[in-house]
């Protein structure tokens, strides 16, 4: 088999000396990089560019090519894992794809079992980018030829649903989840409009033409909304947080785990492949799905870790399915593929729908390097854990200014505005008052992430139907998201009346009557 | 507790918001070049969703039955203290520069979780800032408040 | 009260050990310091950090190709020495972006970007504007030229452009034509300008913008849209690996390999041209020093063999223009592009 062969060459290419040496480095720098909210897969792999370009100076272009991409693949990995790190330690996503991760992971922290969702998500995601990388080689081609027939309406049925089932998921009242949502989507509409330029909701000032920041709101959300909720309910006086009593996972965690994961890779890599949906989409929807198979749903929420290990191995097997798009057609499916795509440029290296007749070995090599990068991680971080799960260690009375200390420079080091450091003070208050009524943060930052998505797909359907709503029902793929969608909708409805026939669950109705 | 004041309340906020989006969408060009699909579009629909889903809330409202949850006694002055700090810091963010105003929230916060060990605190809040502003704009080059002017000699 | 004497002394302390440390730390710190305030006062060491070249457009999209080929030869052929990052911005096809730098980065001597007639465009057009154009910017040097083109799926029924037009003049408001820029940018008119020229009614075209060249590219491909208006430079690889018929080109004559055999629009029976430059600009307060290294550095380059097989490698045509014979071309194509979009009650009045 020819691919087998490419491949074969992939792995002698990934396994020499000098590449292990900059995977290793690049996962290192990685990882380190992405605790540092703000500054996430994309803004890593970017800032490292000229840094690889340097240091791989002496080889030949090809060679330096193949190694320069193994080395962001491994910063790009080891940034994704940063970032969930922070999610499950201090609650602060350091970018879209790890919002999920903090609805179980950093329960999971407080009750001392941070080091069991540290490496559980160092396994899930590890496991996830093993079968993206056999789905890459066995289904690239027809894959990428279902993906790009997806088109405007398709686009708006997943996005609809994906608002959907977050909608469900999160917090006790669908209805509260709803308005959060709605309110997400809303905060995505400020600014000058990217289809037509009309600035919107912006008030004639300047500072809003840009729009409104994802990290500035999440950040705010969750990370200050939390130290805020800490103080308010003098939760810190209690002395430290829990021990950390372990940091691999029990035999239990794994069984529980196992086929969360396996969903949650079969699913992100299939969600990964469509360009632009990526990784936030793909984490979200694994979460869901967990969440409604689970037989204890209450778990959900409170530190259940089928709801790390699920979203973990989602976005990652979603980056490897960003991939396909890349390297069979030329076209980036996501933000970090991007600038990947643009460090092969750098070595004369086009990407395109001729990148594996021209350069094989790069392509293959870069194929590779993904199971390179999930591998060190997994063997690095679980050293690292330890490391990592001591910051919550740290007495809340150091840690909890720190953090707010954190959470400012992440969003200044991006934004380098006042206006979002006070946006970033309201969101904290405003995060605190919603999510103690009960009104559910995760459904807002996943509006606010999807907003631009779901508005300029639904246009162009109606642009391309003349104004014609009944577009969204001639695709069967839509008709089949949108009868999802509803009926995830009336489910607590229905579940409700069965409720009141029966016994059935007072847990979740409770608050709700 | 006075979750049914609450939800009554902001169910009303959002409802106004829904109405505000409607009506200020109206004020937005109805069409583009190209399309007979306007900017205002997507919005109207927010507003409208909105002004329905809070409806549903108002009306949910009226038919919560009166829980008795025991009311944990919540620290308003700290939390407000601690907003006013912020506050504070961002105002003192580029006059001070990064690393003053840094260690100024730090300290400030320390003491206020918890007095005492001034030493130690005073250590990590100056490590904590210097190393952040020298890492980030010494070796990554990024943009941080420098030092005041004042104090550069 | 003894209480409140005890946090005023602590104050008082940590106010005395702040200014303490800042100052011992101030002598390693004064390069950074000095940064933000010096602006030429001392002899110029710019660029003393990496600069950032930012691409208005989606990535891998043309503008972002274009800087990433730029910044490339600059580095290597060793006439800059600081690195510099290139970053793409979408958005409003380059609206988003502008809006951001002609009001917050004005002075900031390390982020320059790279545009083409989109920003007069942007600036002109009736509707969906920027108060803002390049009278908001430092033009330093215009680069190449790009050619507009106009391409149709390999299985479409298609084969060139008069069918495409008859079709579209019987049929208005069935076919849908994709872009990588907002309606009345840069792509729409490589659509309009030829189909207006036709005889098509502008306002009857179904335009789908996309957020850049290689969205809208997916869209052709994956057959949610009839056709492209994009430039030669992003569909060349397309054409190439046969996944598109690209049924004309808007250049003055044929273009090399691989579009040799696609005709010009005069050879297609329309007389309408609208060449597309590519420039670089600066911030409009960009100090002197600053213009002046990037003016001399970007004629040096252009006169490199690097560049010369870059130009020849990507399809772009040479078009170099210093920043006052740049300057004096932006003012004429400004009045070329209001006439345009009159003529199709497209402008801003």
């Amino acid at each position: 088999m020819e691919v087998l062969d490419f491949l074969a060459q992939g792995f002698a290419t990934a396994f020499q000396w000098r590449n292990l040496l900059f995977a290793l480095f690049g996962v290192i720098i990685g990882t380190s990089v992405g605790v540092l909210p703000g500054i996430g897969p994309m803004s890593g792999v970017a800032l490292l560019i000229p840094i690889t370009s340097s240091i791989t100076g002496g080889l030949s272009p090809e060679e330096a090519a193949t190694s320069s991409i193994i080395m962001l693949a491994g910063v790009y990995y080891g940034a994704m894992y940063g970032g969930s790190a922070t999610s499950i330690l201090i609650n602060t996503p350091g970018e879209s794809a790890s919002v999920v991760t903090t609805l179980d992971g950093y329960q999971m922290a407080k009750q001392g079992r941070a080091g069991e969702a540290l490496s559980i998500s160092a396994i899930g995601s590890f496991f996830a980018g093993i079968m993206a990388l056999i789905g890459l080689i066995f289904l690239a081609q027809p894959l990428s030829d279902l993906a790009i027939s997806f088109g405007p309406v398709e686009y708006t049925a997943l996005i609809v649903l994906g608002l959907a089932t977050v909608s469900g998921l999160a917090g006790k009242s669908m209805i509260k989840a709803l308005i959060m949502t709605v309110a997400g989507l809303s905060l995505s509409t400020v600014g000058v409009d990217t289809i037509t330029g009309v600035a919107r909701f912006t008030f004639n000032q300047p500072i809003l033409y840009s729009g409104i920041e994802f990290l500035t709101i999440a950040v705010g959300l969750f990370a200050i909304g939390e130290v805020l909720k800490t103080i308010a309910e003098r939760d810190y006086i209690h002395g430290n947080l829990q021990k950390i009593n372990r940091i691999l996972p029990t035999k239990k965690d794994l069984k529980d785990s196992s086929m969360p994961i396996l969903r949650g890779s079969i699913l992100g890599f299939f969600i990964g492949i469509l360009p632009g949906a990526g990784a936030s989409i793909a984490s979200f929807f694994s979460y869901s799905v967990e969440k409604s198979v689970s037989k204890d749903k209450g778990q959900f929420g409170a530190g259940a870790i089928q709801g790390v290990a699920g979203p973990e191995a989602a976005n990652n097997a979603a980056s490897g399915g960003s991939l396909i798009p890349l390297l069979t057609l030329g076209i980036p499916g996501s933000g970090t593929t991007a600038i990947m795509m643009g460090a092969l440029l750098m070595y004369n290296v086009q990407p395109g729908p001729l990148l594996f007749d021209k350069h094989p070995q790069v392509a293959w090599g870069l194929i590779a390097s993904m199971f390179i990068g999930n591998l060190l991680l997994l063997i690095l971080n679980m050293p690292l854990i330890r490391v990592f799960a001591k910051i919550i260690a740290t007495p809340p009375k150091y840690l909890l200014p720190i953090i707010l200390a954190i959470a400012f420079f992440g969003v200044y080091a991006v934004q380098v505005t006042m206006f979002d450091l006070f946006l970033l003070i309201a969101c904290g208050v405003l995060g605190y008052l919603l999510s103690s009524n009960d009104f559910p943060l995760a459904p807002l930052v996943l509006g606010l992430i999807l907003g631009p998505m779901l508005e300029n797909n639904f246009r162009r359907a109606l642009t391309i139907s003349n104004g014609d709503y009944m577009i969204f029902l001639g695709s069967t793929m839509a008709v089949v998201m949108f009868i999802i969608t509803i009926l995830w909708l009336a489910s607590p409805a229905v579940f409700k009346v069965l409720a009141k026939n029966n016994i059935l669950n007072k847990e979740d109705i409770h608050t709700e009557d | 507790m006075e979750n049914r004041l609450v939800d009554r309340f902001v169910s009303l906020i959002f409802a106004g918001i829904g109405i505000a989006l409607i009506v200020q969408s109206r004020t937005l060009t109805h069409s583009a070049y190209g399309s007979n699909v306007g900017p205002n579009a997507f919005p109207t629909l927010l507003g409208a969703v909105m002004l329905l889903l809070s409806i549903i809330l108002l009306v949910k409202t009226f038919r919560y039955k009166r829980i008795l949850e025991k009311t944990k006694s919540l620290d308003y002055r700290k939390f407000a203290i601690f907003v006013g700090l912020m506050i504070l810091y961002v105002f003192l963010f580029e006059p001070l520069g990064y690393v003053l105003s840094t260690f100024l929230l730090l300290i400030i916060g320390f003491q206020l979780l918890e007095r005492g060990k001034i030493v130690y605190s005073i250590i990590i809040a100056t490590l904590f800032s210097g190393i952040v502003y020298y890492v980030y704009v010494s070796l990554l080059k990024g943009t941080l408040p420098p030092f005041p002017e004042w104090l550069v000699f | 009260m003894v209480k409140n004497l005890k946090s005023g002394i602590m104050v008082m302390l940590v106010l005395v050990l702040t200014v303490f440390l800042a100052a011992c730390g101030s002598g390693s710190n004064e390069g950074a310091a000095g940064e933000a305030t010096s602006g030429g006062s001392e002899a110029s060491n710019y660029p003393e950090k990496p600069v950032t070249f930012i691409a208005p457009s989606g990535a891998g999209g043309a503008f972002d190709t274009a800087l990433r080929s730029v910044t490339k030869i600059l580095s290597d052929t060793g006439l800059v020495e600081q690195q510099m990052t290139v970053e793409p911005k979408p958005g409003g096809g380059g609206t988003v972006f502008m809006s951001e730098y002609a009001t917050q980065d004005t002075k900031d001597d390390y982020k320059l970007f790279l545009s083409s007639p989109t920003l007069l465009i942007n600036n002109l057009k009736k509707e969906a504007n920027t108060p803002y154009g390049y009278k908001d910017t430092t033009p330093i040097a215009a680069l190449f030229q790009d050619y507009g083109v106009i391409a149709v799926g390999a299985d479409s029924e298609f084969d060139d452009l008069q069918s495409l037009f008859e079709h579209m003049k019987a049929n208005p408001s069935e076919l849908s034509v994709a872009g990588g820029s907002a309606p009345g940018a840069l792509d729409h008119l490589t659509f309009l300008i030829p189909a207006n020229e036709y005889g098509l009614d502008a306002a009857k075209i179904k335009y789908i913008p996309y957020d850049g060249k290689s969205e809208s590219m997916t869209a052709l491909l994956g057959g949610n849209a009839d056709a492209l208006a994009s430039v030669a430079s992003s569909v060349s690889e397309f054409l190439e690996a046969g996944k598109i018929k690209v049924l004309a080109v808007d250049a003055p004559e044929r273009l090399p390999a691989p579009f040799e055999d696609v005709p010009t629009l005069k050879e297609s029976g329309i007389d309408a041209e609208f060449a597309i430059w590519r420039g670089i600009f600066g911030p409009k307060e960009m100090t002197p020093e600053a213009k002046e290294f990037w003016s001399t550095k970007l004629e040096e380059m252009v006169e490199t063999e690097e560049w010369q097989a870059e130009l020849e490698a990507k399809g772009w045509e040479p078009f170099y223009k210093n920043s006052e014979e740049f300057e004096q071309l932006l003012a004429d194509q400004e009045q070329r592009i209001t006439d345009a979009l009159k003529s199709m009650g497209m402008a801003n009045e």
